[in-house]
């Protein structure tokens, strides 16, 4: 049962719940159960097969959907079976009443539009599918992007009861966490506060009953947690206050239920062990649910431990609160601030800073602090993240807007003689208007449905974590109600902007020339508004390509760049002992046997442990260091990343020593303490001094390395200390394997080896140095492919604009060619004419498009390793990959303009 | 609760599947479904959202029932919800199969079927 539910059974599951809430959560899980074994069956079937029950499955619940939606807006009056039979005599005489209705001729106008309208489409497929697939392109990027931040910010959390009246306290300005006891003191003194709760996101060990264990993500929560969010467990109870002190209780994730227990009901009164420690079993939450500021979803959730309770010093919560009724955020706040000086008189050490300042407390609504919490503290990485892809998403939607509105525009121009045809018989100008429009809207509600479920199997990649990219994990990206109203807003804004020009125009031709055929003959303008739309694509796809160009560049550079260690042939993994309860001296036996035990296995060179990996996720920072000699600015701090490492560390990734000496095995609890520093740690604190025996805090320098990157590709020099295991006991640590052999051989070996030593430990990304490291060029690796994606549908689309326009230019100029043959022109020169005129039209979007991204590109400079965002080279090719892309799509007009015959095109 | 069996005339095809099969023993949706699939050798597919549907419907006008899960069935699965036929369920059915024979002893004195009936045995 382990393992998450086939993809079918996902989406069933998703389709059911959407489209037909009304069958009740009982009714749906049935309905589900069922379908899971249905598809089970399957197993032996064949990929069609399963197809067709899914989408059987699909329509069976559309069509239910409305049965249930029109028997919910139907006359009460409704028995099972009273639908009408096609067998049943009753004559039906509902359709003879309902042609008296006023609204009836406006209803019949408009299917039969509608009608007409499928039938015009369905007439040119090729057309109809060129357009569905590069809106359902355009709109399907819209719709991720719009979805990942529905679910990062504006969805409220799932199942919590009145969002409006729940409000975060966070501590400080910059949104700090609370210790239990500060809550505790917090929740008994603000009045306006009906009910508070702590909450935090935790990394845990679990372990199954008879399964190994394993990592999981869980949320430790005060008692009252779900009491205040106003989340009623499916099945079985939350916490309760009396068991509250044994604190060996737990409430599992819905998903996390099915996953592992396949919904059995007899999971209540199981035991599990959450790092080591038994919790019983006492509910499951209802599906969904997610954190109130996070929009992971928990597997499961369990109480503060009871150690934790009594530490003031150990700052790791979030708080909220419930208001009373009638209460406000002002009041909340009025109430907080005398709170937070109430205690920075009583615990000065926690509540003031260095300078004797109390800290406050901050109230807010979840909505902001949703919003807030992700931009706080966050450099400026993420934010032009955001700027970049919320650009690169508009771009894509315009590029495929334009290119939609030409085409349509091409496509009404050709129509010209059915529509003057239409004019002269009678029709209004408004009816040819409103049945163009409804040609695109149906064109982009078609294109809005595609992309819901290019959305759907995009976020479900997403979710199962298997695209391996910068999302937190487990976020709940589902197409909910909001983002189907996005898809419908964005279709139909987009139906009507990229319909009406051309409907506008279409239904206003010269009816004489249309009827006859001629009207096409007169040269256009330069600025028309086809060519407008294609000098837009052009300039857009050059933005892009210009954009993936850059991110491909500086990827090259990364590559090339001096990291100041080498990672390669080496295997790391990272364990965490204090999850198996080990003390501090089990601890440093057990990491001893095992760098011990590898450095005896063939092809080991060297074994060694560091707590962080450089490049890596994660660092460790120590403050307010002192340096012997030097003499601090007022209020300066000095502080300085770190790791912890043992001897041989430096060596095995060859970090060189410049001065002094490594580690040795001398450097032990009871000795002198000591610590190794980098270059830029001397030339900041040292300069000109020998730091070698002076003292930095209570450790005297042993060595100086050479300077290396250490958290990002980009950074300069930065200052960076080292300390030696012995001295520093840490039970968290990554064991450094270099081998003269196969890495993964060897990290095999290395897991087999932890694994013997102790089965119920877990292993934490295990891997080679070389891939931990390479997530520092992890943002560059993404945009490159997200950009280079977008870059090259939008020059496909933009070389379908300019041969679009050509083609067309051509066939409107058949006359004024074939006169000009007639005339003794070289068909060379009428090739030339043509091309150059394609030219210039891309020329144009060229320089447009070059101008705006010199300006745009600026944005990206963060985010860029090695390479100028003016570059010269990104500019230039991207140009002179649109020129050839350009000149390639008007070549065919062109050449078919040469070999028009003269004679034939005159006497038409 | 309508207490009259016939005001649920014409059952609708599914319905009257759905009834049938509960007919026989206490099923569950997939069973239901099978059962259906089984007996109208393959013509019949039900949805399980129509599936469904359609049994909350029964449910509430008093058609259908659920159960406690058979004992006796080793199958059995506590996820699984399983449904009956009530005695007014029944009455419906044989409302509705004693509408269909009327129909088809109706249907026997016109040569609409004539022509089919032929071909078929021909065929044979």
């Amino acid at each position: 049962m382990a393992g998450r539910l086939p993809l079918a059974v996902r989406i069933h599951a998703r389709l059911v719940r959407s489209l037909v809430p009304s069958l009740g959560q009982e009714y749906i899980t049935q309905a589900n159960t069922a379908f899971g074994d249905l598809y089970g069956d399957m197993t032996n079937a064949s990929i069609w097969q399963r197809i067709r029950l899914l989408s059987r499955e699909c329509v069976a619940i559309v069509v239910t959907a409305f049965a249930e939606y029109k028997e919910q807006h139907a006359a009460p009056k409704s028995v099972v079976g009273s639908t009408p039979d096609p067998r049943s005599p009753t004559p039906d005489s509902r359709s003879t009443s309902r042609r008296q209705h006023p609204l009836r001729a406006f209803g019949d106008n408009l299917r039969q539009d509608f009608t007409y309208a499928i039938r015009s489409l369905l007439r040119t497929p090729g057309f109809t599918a060129v357009v569905i697939a590069s809106l359902a392109l355009g709109m399907s990027i819209t719709t991720t992007f719009f979805s990942i931040v529905n679910a990062l910010v504006l969805r409220p959390p799932p199942h919590v009861e009145a969002p409006d009246e729940l409000m975060t306290i966070r501590v400080g300005s910059r949104g700090g966490p609370h210790s239990y006891p500060d809550f505790v003191d917090i929740r008994n003194q603000a009045e306006a506060l009906e009910n508070a709760a702590l909450f935090s996101q935790r990394d845990i060990v679990l372990t199954l009953p008879d399964r190994p264990p394993r990592r999981a993500f869980a949320e430790e929560v005060s008692e009252s947690y779900f009491n205040v969010l106003g989340v009623a467990p499916v099945y079985g109870r939350s916490f309760i206050e009396e068991e509250w002190t044994t604190a060996n209780v737990t409430v599992l994730g819905y998903g996390f239920w099915q996953r592992e227990f396949g919904g059995a009901p007899e999971v209540l009164g199981q035991v599990i062990l959450i790092d080591g420690r038994e919790h019983t079993v006492v509910g499951v939450a209802p599906p969904g649910l997610t954190g109130v500021i996070e929009p992971s979803v928990p597997d499961l959730w369990y109480p503060v431990e009871p150690g934790y309770r009594e530490m003031r010093g150990r700052r790791s919560y979030t708080m909220i609160g419930r208001m009373r009724p009638g209460a406000s955020i002002e009041q909340t706040q009025a109430q907080l601030d005398l709170i937070a000086a109430r205690l920075a008189d009583e615990y000065p050490g926690m509540w003031k800073d260095r300078n004797g300042v109390g800290q406050p407390l901050t109230a807010r609504s979840i909505a902001e602090d949703r919003i807030v919490s992700k931009t706080e503290g966050h450099s400026g990485e993420a934010i032009a993240v955001l700027a970049i892809l919320s650009t690169i998403v508009l771009l894509v939607l315009g590029i495929a807007c334009s290119n939609v509105a030409n085409l349509l525009l091409t496509r009404a121009q050709r129509r010209r003689t059915e529509i003057a045809m239409r004019l002269a018989l009678g029709a209004s100008r408004r009816r040819l208007i409103a049945q163009l429009l409804n040609e695109s809207l149906i064109l982009a509600g078609v294109s809005g449905a595609a992309a819901l479920f290019v959305v759907y199997w995009i976020t479900d990649l997403v979710a199962s974590g298997r695209l391996g990219i910068g999302l937190p994990a487990m976020v709940d990206v589902t197409v909910d109600w909001r983002v189907a109203l996005f898809v419908a807003v964005v279709a139909t804004g987009t139906g009507i902007l990229f319909g009406l020009v051309p409907a506008l125009q279409a239904s206003r031709p010269d009816l004489v020339s249309a009827l006859k055929g001629l009207e096409g003959e007169k040269r256009g303008a330069f600025f028309s508004v086809r060519n407008i739309l294609v000098v837009v694509q052009v300039a857009g796809s050059l933005i892009l390509l210009v954009g993936a160009t850059l991110f491909m560049r500086s990827l090259q550079e990364a590559g090339r760049a001096d990291l100041g260690f080498d990672p390669e042939n080496v295997a790391v993994i990272s364990l965490d002992l204090g999850q198996r309860q080990y003390t501090a001296e089990a601890g440093a036996q057990f990491y001893t046997d095992v760098v011990q035990r590898m450095a005896t296995l063939p092809n080991v060179e060297s074994v060694a442990l560091a707590m962080t990996i450089p490049l890596g996720r994660g660092r460790t920072r120590w403050g307010r260091l002192s340096v012997e000699g030097y003499e601090r600015a007022p209020n300066e701090v000095i502080a300085a990343d770190g790791n912890v490492v043992t001897p041989g560390y430096f060596d095995l990734v060859r970090m060189s020593l410049v001065r002094g000496r490594d580690f040795t095995s001398g450097d032990r609890d009871g000795a002198v303490e000591v610590v190794v520093i980098n270059e830029a740690f001397v030339d900041r604190y040292f300069g000109d001094r020998n730091p070698l025996g002076k003292q930095v805090d209570s450790w005297e320098v042993v060595g100086v390395v050479r300077n290396a990157k250490y958290d990002q590709l980009g950074e300069s020099p930065l200052p960076h200390i080292w300390l030696p295991h012995a001295q520093n006991p840490r039970l968290a640590m990554g064991i450094h394997v270099r081998t003269g052999g196969d890495v993964g051989a060897t990290l095999a070996a290395l897991v087999r080896q932890v694994q013997s030593m102790d089965p119920g430990l877990p292993i934490m990304n295990p891997g080679t140095m070389e891939d931990l490291t390479a997530a520092a060029t992890l943002p560059q690796r993404i945009m490159s492919v997200i950009l280079g994606v977008a870059g090259l549908i939008a020059l496909g689309m933009a070389m379908m604009g300019i041969y679009g326009v050509m083609a067309f230019a051509v066939s409107q100029r058949t006359r004024e060619v074939g006169l000009r043959i007639a005339l003794g022109a070289h068909p060379v020169n009428v090739v030339r004419m043509i091309v150059r005129e394609g030219l210039l039209l891309s020329g144009t979007g060229l320089v447009v498009g070059l101008a705006v991204s010199a300006v745009i590109t600026r944005a990206l400079s963060v985010l860029l390793y090695g390479v100028s965002p003016m570059d010269p080279g990104a500019m230039f090719g991207g140009a002179s990959l649109l020129l050839l892309a350009s000149v390639a799509a008007t070549l065919r007009p062109a050449l078919s303009a040469a070999r028009v015959d003269p004679m034939q095109s005159l006497r038409n | 609760m309508s207490p009259n069996p016939k005001k649920h005339l014409p059952l609708q095809t599914h319905n009257f599947q759905i009834l049938l099969s509960l007919l026989k023993r206490e099923m569950h949706g997939y069973s239901i479904i099978k059962d259906i699939g089984e007996r109208t050798g393959g013509e019949m597919a039900l949805g399980t959202s129509t599936l469904y549907a359609a049994i909350k419907r029964m449910v509430k006008e008093g058609l259908l029932e659920k159960t406690d899960r058979p004992a006796d069935n080793e199958s059995s699965d506590a996820r699984r919800l399983y449904y009956r036929t009530t005695d007014f369920g029944r009455a419906v059915a044989r409302e509705e199969a004693l509408r269909i024979r009327r129909l088809d002893e109706m249907l026997t004195t016109t040569d609409l079927l004539v022509d089919a009936t032929s071909e078929e045995t021909g065929a044979r």
